[in-house]
């Protein structure tokens, strides 16, 4: 490749570079704008979903202390006589919730 | 310090973060609305496929591998996007003739050499084939090879359509400042 060669190519290149567009902050807000946006009907029905599993299990949660208060020789009643069913079940599905949420903030379904 | 393209993609991929993909669109957008207003001669159109592309982008992001660079992922999401426009008629008739005829010209503005209109001018000049490769060459600054993967021509074919291009133009603008 000769110099002038050379010498072209860089024109080439500054033209091309000196016809570009301007950056502009509205076109980057307009493809933001247009975005497809997080599903809002999917994380309601999964807390939904999670929330009716969570009834189903404190519904069965006192059959199961049972079960493993039979297996553990009366811890198990001892915790259910000191907090209660209703409490440990509160307990269960404030924990569940808790971990939805943070599952739904880290997929950034959820803008805190 | 600024973070890399790769690790701005790490984060959208990871939390859907549009933070980092309006990072990632502020870096390139340039460079995709310029090779596209190049390959179309029409900003609007150009600006509108470059947007389209920047969607596609986010939906397919989980795709990209990290395997080439981003700029060059980014430009065969643009000229794919480019090549399904002109597929359809009505685009191909707005957009890849109005590339072949002439560009658009307001009467107020007196004619520059090596402005804009001038190197749309002598781009016309250059096959639909030679123009892509040119482009994304020299307006880009994509590799022969990140060319080739763009377009999905071989790379020799990339080579010959870039000198071929290259020659076209020097000979156009030869003209052009012989007859000034």
């Amino acid at each position: 490749m000769t110099d002038r060669d050379t010498g072209f190519d860089a024109h080439l290149t500054g033209l091309f570079e000196d016809s570009a567009p301007r950056p502009d902050p509205q076109f980057t807000a307009g493809v933001l704008t247009a975005l497809p946006q997080p599903a809002q009907a999917r994380p309601l029905l999964l807390a939904l979903a999670g929330l009716l599993g969570l009834a189903v299990a404190a519904w069965q949660l006192p059959y199961l202390i049972n079960v493993i208060d039979a297996l553990l020789g009366g811890t198990a009643a001892l915790a259910l006589d000191a907090f209660g069913a209703q409490a440990l079940a509160m307990g269960a599905m404030a924990a569940a919730l808790t971990g939805l949420t943070v599952f739904l903030f880290r997929r950034g379904s959820l803008d805190l | 310090m600024s973070e890399t393209d790769e690790m701005l993609v790490a984060r959208v991929v990871a939390a859907a973060d549009r933070r980092a993909f309006g990072e990632l669109v502020n870096r390139h957008q340039r460079m995709v609305r310029g090779m596209l207003v190049r390959m179309t001669g029409r900003p609007a159109d150009a600006d509108d496929l470059a947007q389209e592309t920047f969607v596609q982008a986010w939906k397919r992001i989980e795709t990209y591998r990290g395997q080439g660079s981003f700029k060059s992922w980014l430009c065969q999401i643009a000229y794919s996007r480019l090549l399904m426009a002109a597929r359809k008629e009505k685009a191909r008739n707005r957009m890849m003739d109005g590339v072949a005829a002439q560009p658009q010209e307001t009467g107020t503005q007196p004619f520059q050499p090596g402005a804009r209109i001038d190197l749309d001018r002598a781009l016309a000049q250059l096959g639909d084939d030679e123009r892509a490769c040119v482009v994304l060459c020299y307006a880009s600054g994509l590799s022969h090879s990140e060319a080739a993967d763009v377009t999905g021509l071989a790379i020799g074919t990339v080579k010959s359509h870039v000198n071929r291009g290259r020659v076209k133009l020097k000979d156009w603008f030869d003209r052009q400042e012989s007859a000034a």
